[in-house]
C-alpha cells in the first residue's frame, strides 16, 4: 500500500549521510520495530486498551481507539527548517489568538464581511455562550497544527487545532520510546530534547490563575475517549489530576473534584475533552461526559478553561478557508505558511518519508503534527516543541484524517538543550488526594485480579489432577465430574445451565466456560487498570499487558497449564508490584479491601460448595465429605491447593487430607495468609487504617463469627461481608450515577385551533 | 369572537400566562440541574407587566442572565435528594395590537440585500439567515427550497410570500403530536408531512433560508378558544412556536404556520433564536439512579 521510497527524492536527501546510513538500517529497524511494539504495549498505547468488555460495575467501555504502529523512523528536522516552522508556528498561533478575540468580542470580522455571518452563526463549534463572556486572559494556551511538506520543500497547513489539541503526550511517549530502542544513534544525532516541554505547559497554566499555586487538573473524556492513553500520559508528565466528568462538581460557581478526602477546589481545568461536551447544560451541547454548571462557574470567575470555550470554531471545516484572510485583517501582516485547503488527496505533490513497514522500505507523505504553548513565565510568548507526531498517510487519505495508524517520532537536530533521560517514573504516592471514581477503579480492579487468580489456580489444580489421573473421572459413574462442575460453578457465580454433555465432555465444558469466565475478569482488570494508568509504574504496565495477551487464549478454551502457570505467575506479579511498590494511603487501603473482600467470599463459596454441594447450606459441620471416599478426598485437595493452602496442610498435618483440620486451616488459621481469618484481619486494619469506623466495625464483627460452628459461621460471615461491600461503596464511592440529559415539554405543543 | 373584531391598533390587551412543568423520577435524584426560558422578554409588540418563577423543591442555587438574542435565561441547582422538580412560570403580559401588513417588498430584492449586510445588522440580522442544529440547509436544502419556491413567485412581496408559505404548511402538513417528538429531524417532517408546531415553524424557518431571507424561531404562548358548547380549561393550553421573517423596513413580521396566521395577535412571545435549540423551555440534567421519568406539562393562557 506504501509505493517504493525513492532516497534521492524523498526527505533523507536532507539528511546528514551519517544519520541516514545509521537509521535506514533494514536490520536495526526490525530489531527496533519489535522492541518499540513491546514498549507501546507495555504502555497501554497499543492493543492493549482494545475490545475490553463491560467494567466490573456494570458500566459499560466502548473503546474506539486504533491499534497504531510506530515506525523506529522518524522524520528528522534540520535546524534551518524547524527555525523556519517555529517562527511561522508562533506567528500563526499569536494572529488565530486575535481573530478569537474578535470573534467572540468585538466582532468586527463580521461586522466588516471577512467572515460571512450566516456561516459563522451556523457553526456548532462557534459557542454562542462565549460571547459576552468575561473575556479570557488568553484563548489559546496550547496549540497544534498539522502541516505538511510538499515536493519543492515547503511546507503548508493542513489545519489547525486550537480547541483541545491532541497528541503531545503520545509525541513524549514516542520519544521515550525511540530514544531507547534506537539507544546510540539517538544519543549521537544531537536531537533536541523535549524535556523542557512539560515544564513550560504547566507553567502557562498556572498563569491563568492569579491564585499563588493553583489546582490544575486535566480534564478527559475518561477511557471511552479516543485519546485517553495521551491524556493519562501527559497527566503524569505534568505531574496534576487526570479527572473526568464523574470526578467534578460545581457548587457555588466553583468547581470541585470529588476526592477521598471530601472535595478540593480546582482552579485552572487542562480540557481534553472538544468545547461542545464540556457542560451538558449549554445550549447545543453534545453528549452527557461534561459537567453540568461549569461554563456557569467560569463566567463567574470560578474556574479558568484551557483552552478558553470556543477556541474551537477555528476547526469548522467550513469555516477553515476563512483564517488567513481574517488573521490578515486583525493582524495586518500575512502569515507565513500557507494553507493545503482541499487539495490534499493528491499525494504526488507531498514529499515522500521512507516508511519502515513488513517488506522493508516504503515511501510515503507524513503529516507533521507540531506542537504550541502560549503563555509559560507569564509572557506572551510562544514555545514551540523541538519535536512533533508524525502520521503516515495511505493512499487516497484526506491528510486531515490518516487512516494508515502508522506514527512517527519527530527529530529536531542540533538544538541539544538537554541530555534525554528516559527513566521508568517512580512510584506513584497514593498518599496524596485521589479522585474517588480512581479508588473505585482501584477497588474494582482488586477485585477482579483476585477472583480470576483463584479461578485460575482452580482450573489448573482441576485439570492438573485430571492429566495425572484420568480414572477418577469414571469412578462411580462420572461423580468427581459432577462435583468439579459444582464448584467451578460456585467459583464463576454460574448462573448459566449446566452442561448436558455426557461423561467427561461436560467436563471440558465447564472448563471452557470457566476460561471465558476469566477472560471476562481480566477484561475488568484492564479496564480499570488502564482507566487509573497514572496510579500505577511502569513495570506494572508491563505485567497486565502479558495478561492481556494472555486473555485471548482463555476465550472458549480448555486452558492449557502451562498458560495458567504462566498467567498465575503475572498475576502473583501484580499483586507483588500492589504490595511492594505503592505507597500506602487512604486509595491503597480500598484497593486492598477490594482485594480481601474478594478472598473471603469465594472462599466461603469454595467451603460451602464443598462441604454440602449446591443450593444446600443446612447440612452439618462434617457435610458430606467423606475421607474414605477417593472422588471426596481430591475435592478436599482442590479446594486446599486452590487457596494455595495444601503444601502448608501436608507440612502441618503430614497426613491425608481429613476434612476438620483442612477447613480450620482455610477459615480460622489467621497465621494462613490465605485464610478467611486472615482476609478478615486485613479487612480490619485496612478499615482502620484509613479511618472508616463501620468498615472496621464490620470486619471485626466477621472475625467474631469465626467462633461459630460452620453451619452458622457461613452465611453470618457471607451476610457481613456482603454489608461490608454495600457500606463500603455507599461511604467511599457515593459519587454520582451518570447524568441523564432532560428536555422537552414544546414537541407536544397541540393544535390552537384558528377561529 | 376573532381577535381582529375587538382589537384596534395600538390596543393594549393583558394575557396572564401560567406555565408549569413537572418532572418526576421513579428514584430520588441526588443532583438536578435545569437552564429555562421561561420568562417573556419585552418587544415592540409587548410589554411584560410581571414575571415569576416558582420551584419546587427549592433550589440551593440560581442564576439569571441574558443569553446571545436577548432572551432571558434562568439557571438553577438542586443538591439534595428529590424525587420530582416542579417550574412553575407566572407572567402578565400586554400585547400591543399591530397594524394590518401590506404585501412587503420585493422578496428577491431584499434577499439579494441581505446577502452582504454590514455592520450590527450582519450580527443581528445574518446570524438568521444560515443553517442551524436542528434546520440544516446543507441536508434538507433541495426540499425546503422546493417547497419555498411554491410560496415566493418572482415578484412577490415578502410578506405575500410569507403569507402564502404559512397557508400552504398549514393545508399541506397534518397536526399530529404523534408522529413526532422533540428530536425528530426535520427530513422526517418533510417526509412524513406531519409534526407539531415547533416542527412546522422550523419547516417555514428553512424554506425561508433557503431562498436567502432570514429568519427567527419563536418560542412562547397561544391563547386557545375552547371546543365550540365547552368551557374554557385551565392549564388546556401549550406551549408554542411559531416563525419571524426579516422584512426589511417592516422590521420583523412574526407569522404561525400551524394555525395560518399572519399577523399573529394573540401570541406572547417568550423568546427567539435560530431554532428550538436556543429557546427549549425547559432542559436539565439529573444525576441519580437510572430510573423511568415522567413530564408533565401544563399551560393557561387567559386575556384579563
Amino acid at each position: 500500500m506504501i509505493r517504493p521510497y525513492d532516497p534521492v527524492l524523498g526527505e533523507t536527501a536532507t539528511w546528514d549521510p551519517g544519520l541516514r546510513s545509521a537509521l535506514l538500517n533494514l536490520e536495526a529497524l526490525d530489531e527496533w520495530q519489535r522492541a518499540a511494539d513491546r514498549l507501546l504495549m507495555a504502555e497501554g498505547a497499543g492493543h492493549l486498551v482494545h475490545d475490553l468488555p463491560v467494567r466490573a460495575d456494570g458500566r459499560s467501555a466502548s473503546l474506539e481507539s486504533r491499534p497504531w504502529r510506530l515506525d523506529p523512523l522518524p522524520v528528522v528536522l534540520d535546524p534551518a527548517s524547524f527555525q523556519w516552522l517555529s517562527a511561522a508556528v508562533a506567528e500563526r498561533m499569536e494572529a488565530l489568538e486575535a481573530v478569537l478575540v474578535d470573534l467572540y468580542g468585538e466582532r468586527r470580522l463580521v461586522t466588516t464581511g471577512v467572515v460571512p455571518s450566516e456561516l459563522l452563526h451556523a457553526s456548532s463549534r462557534y459557542r454562542m455562550s462565549a460571547i459576552g463572556m468575561p473575556p479570557p486572559r488568553r484563548w489559546l494556551t496550547t496549540y497544534a497544527v498539522d502541516v505538511i511538506r510538499t515536493v519543492d520543500g515547503s511546507w503548508q497547513v493542513v489545519q489547525d487545532l486550537t480547541d483541545a489539541p491532541a497528541g503531545l503526550g503520545y509525541a513524549i511517549l514516542d520519544r521515550s520510546v525511540i530514544a531507547r530502542v534506537t539507544g546510540e544513534v539517538h544519543t549521537g544525532a544531537g536531537v533536541a530534547s523535549l524535556m523542557r516541554f512539560p515544564d513550560l505547559l504547566r507553567r502557562a497554566l498556572a498563569s491563568l490563575s492569579d491564585r499563588e499555586s493553583p489546582r490544575t487538573a486535566l480534564f478527559s473524556g475518561g477511557i471511552d475517549h479516543p485519546s485517553y492513553i495521551d491524556h493519562s500520559y501527559l497527566a503524569v508528565q505534568l505531574g496534576v489530576h487526570l479527572v473526568e466528568g464523574a470526578d467534578l462538581v460545581v457548587r457555588q460557581r466553583r468547581l470541585w473534584i470529588r476526592t477521598l478526602d471530601g472535595v478540593e477546589p480546582v482552579d485552572i481545568v487542562y480540557r481534553r475533552l472538544e468545547g461542545a461536551s464540556i457542560d451538558p447544560l449549554e445550549v447545543g451541547s453534545m453528549g452527557s461526559a461534561g459537567v453540568p454548571g461549569l461554563l456557569l462557574a467560569v463566567r463567574s470567575g470560578g474556574v479558568v478553561l484551557a483552552n478558553a470555550h470556543g477556541s474551537g470554531v477555528l476547526e469548522d471545516p467550513s469555516l477553515a478557508p476563512l483564517w488567513s484572510e481574517a488573521a490578515e485583517a486583525v493582524t495586518g501582516s500575512s502569515l507565513r505558511l500557507s494553507s493545503l485547503g482541499d487539495s490534499g488527496v493528491d499525494h504526488e505533490r507531498f514529499m515522500a518519508s521512507p516508511v519502515h513497514d513488513l517488506d522493508g522500505l516504503g515511501g510515503a507523505a507524513v503529516v507533521v503534527r507540531l506542537y504550541a504553548v502560549r503563555g509559560a513565565d507569564g509572557s506572551a510568548q510562544v514555545a514551540v516543541l523541538p519535536g512533533g507526531t508524525g502520521r503516515v498517510l495511505a493512499p487516497g487519505d484526506d491528510p486531515r484524517t490518516p487512516t494508515a495508524c502508522v506514527a512517527k517520532d519527530v527529530w529536531v537536530i542540533g538544538r541539544t538543550l538537554s541530555p534525554v533521560v528516559v527513566a521508568p517514573l517512580p512510584q506513584v504516592d497514593l498518599a496524596s488526594s485521589v479522585p474517588t471514581r480512581a479508588a473505585s477503579s482501584l477497588y474494582w480492579m482488586n477485585r477482579a485480579a483476585e477472583r480470576v487468580e483463584i479461578l485460575a489456580r482452580t482450573v489448573r489444580v482441576i485439570s492438573d489432577r485430571h492429566e495425572r489421573d484420568p480414572g477418577l473421572a469414571s469412578l462411580q459413574g462420572g461423580i468427581w465430574v459432577d462435583r468439579v462442575q459444582d464448584l467451578l460453578r460456585a467459583l464463576r457465580r454460574a448462573r448459566d445451565a449446566r452442561s448436558d454433555l455426557p461423561g467427561i465432555d461436560a467436563l471440558y465444558d465447564e472448563l471452557s466456560r470457566a476460561g471465558d469466565a476469566m477472560a471476562f475478569q481480566i477484561g475488568s482488570l484492564l479496564t480499570e487498570a488502564v482507566s487509573v494508568r497514572e496510579f500505577l509504574s511502569v513495570t506494572t504496565g508491563r505485567v497486565l499487558e502479558r495478561i492481556a495477551r494472555c486473555r485471548l487464549s482463555l476465550q472458549r478454551h480448555v486452558a492449557q497449564v502451562d498458560d495458567l502457570d504462566t498467567l498465575l505467575s503475572d498475576l502473583a506479579a501484580l499483586a507483588g508490584l500492589w504490595n511492594e511498590s505503592t505507597v500506602r494511603g487512604p486509595a491503597w487501603s480500598i484497593g486492598d479491601m477490594g482485594r480481601r473482600l474478594e478472598r473471603a467470599s469465594v472462599l466461603l463459596d469454595m467451603v460451602a460448595e464443598a462441604l454440602w454441594g449446591p443450593g444446600d447450606s443446612t447440612g452439618d459441620t462434617a457435610g458430606r465429605i467423606d475421607t474414605a471416599d477417593e472422588v471426596d478426598r481430591s475435592i478436599l485437595e482442590a479446594l486446599l491447593a486452590s487457596n494455595e493452602s495444601l503444601v502448608a496442610y501436608r507440612r502441618r498435618y503430614r497426613s491425608d487430607v481429613e476434612p476438620e483440620s483442612a477447613i480450620s486451616l482455610l477459615v480460622r488459621d489467621a497465621g494462613n495468609p490465605r485464610s478467611l481469618a486472615a482476609s478478615l484481619e486485613r479487612l480490619a486494619a485496612d478499615a482502620e487504617t484509613s479511618g472508616w469506623q463501620t468498615g472496621a466495625m464490620l470486619a471485626h464483627s466477621a472475625r467474631d463469627a469465626l467462633a461459630l460452628d460452620l453451619v452458622e459461621l457461613i452465611p453470618t460471615v457471607r451476610a457481613t461481608l456482603e454489608e461490608f461491600s454495600r457500606a463500603l461503596s455507599a461511604h467511599w464511592f457515593a459519587a454520582p450515577v451518570s447524568p441523564v440529559v432532560v428536555t422537552g415539554s414544546v414537541g407536544d405543543s397541540p393544535l390552537a385551533e384558528a377561529t | 369572537m376573532t381577535a381582529s373584531d375587538v382589537d384596534s391598533v395600538g390596543q393594549h390587551t393583558r394575557y396572564r400566562v401560567e406555565h408549569e412543568t413537572v418532572y418526576s423520577y421513579e428514584m430520588p435524584m441526588v443532583d438536578g440541574y435545569t437552564v429555562a426560558h421561561l420568562r417573556p422578554r419585552s418587544s415592540a409588540t409587548q410589554i411584560v407587566v410581571d414575571s415569576r418563577l416558582e420551584i419546587d423543591p427549592e433550589p440551593a442555587e440560581f442564576d439569571e442572565f441574558t443569553d446571545l438574542f436577548g432572551n432571558r435565561v434562568v439557571q438553577f441547582a438542586v443538591h439534595r435528594p428529590h424525587t420530582s422538580l416542579m417550574v412553575r412560570s407566572l407572567s402578565e403580559v400586554d400585547l400591543i395590537t399591530g397594524p394590518d401588513l401590506d404585501a412587503g417588498v420585493d422578496w428577491e430584492q431584499l434577499a439579494h440585500c441581505t446577502a452582504d449586510l454590514d455592520g450590527a445588522d450582519a450580527l443581528e440580522i445574518g446570524m438568521f439567515r444560515g443553517s442551524s442544529q436542528l434546520v440544516d440547509l446543507i441536508a434538507h436544502g433541495p426540499q425546503l427550497h422546493l417547497l419555498a419556491t411554491r410560496a415566493f413567485g418572482p415578484g412577490i412581496g415578502v410578506i405575500d410570500g410569507a403569507r402564502a408559505l404559512c397557508h400552504l404548511i398549514h393545508t399541506e402538513f397534518t397536526f399530529d403530536p404523534a408522529a413526532t417528538d422533540v428530536s425528530t429531524p426535520l427530513g422526517d417532517v418533510i417526509a412524513q408531512r406531519r409534526g407539531v408546531c415547533q416542527d412546522f415553524a422550523h419547516l417555514a424557518v428553512g424554506c425561508l433560508r433557503t431562498l436567502g431571507l432570514p429568519a427567527r424561531y419563536v418560542s412562547g404562548y397561544l391563547e386557545t378558544d375552547p371546543p365550540p358548547g365547552q368551557p374554557r380549561l385551565a392549564g388546556a393550553d401549550m406551549s408554542h412556536a411559531w416563525v419571524s421573517v426579516w422584512a426589511g423596513e417592516s422590521g420583523w413580521v412574526d407569522f404561525d404556520p400551524t394555525n395560518d396566521h399572519l399577523p399573529v395577535r394573540r401570541h406572547v412571545t417568550v423568546g427567539w433564536g435560530r431554532d428550538f435549540a436556543d429557546v427549549s423551555p425547559v432542559r436539565g440534567v439529573v444525576i441519580g439512579p437510572a430510573s423511568s421519568q415522567v413530564l408533565s406539562v401544563s399551560v393557561s393562557v387567559v386575556r384579563v
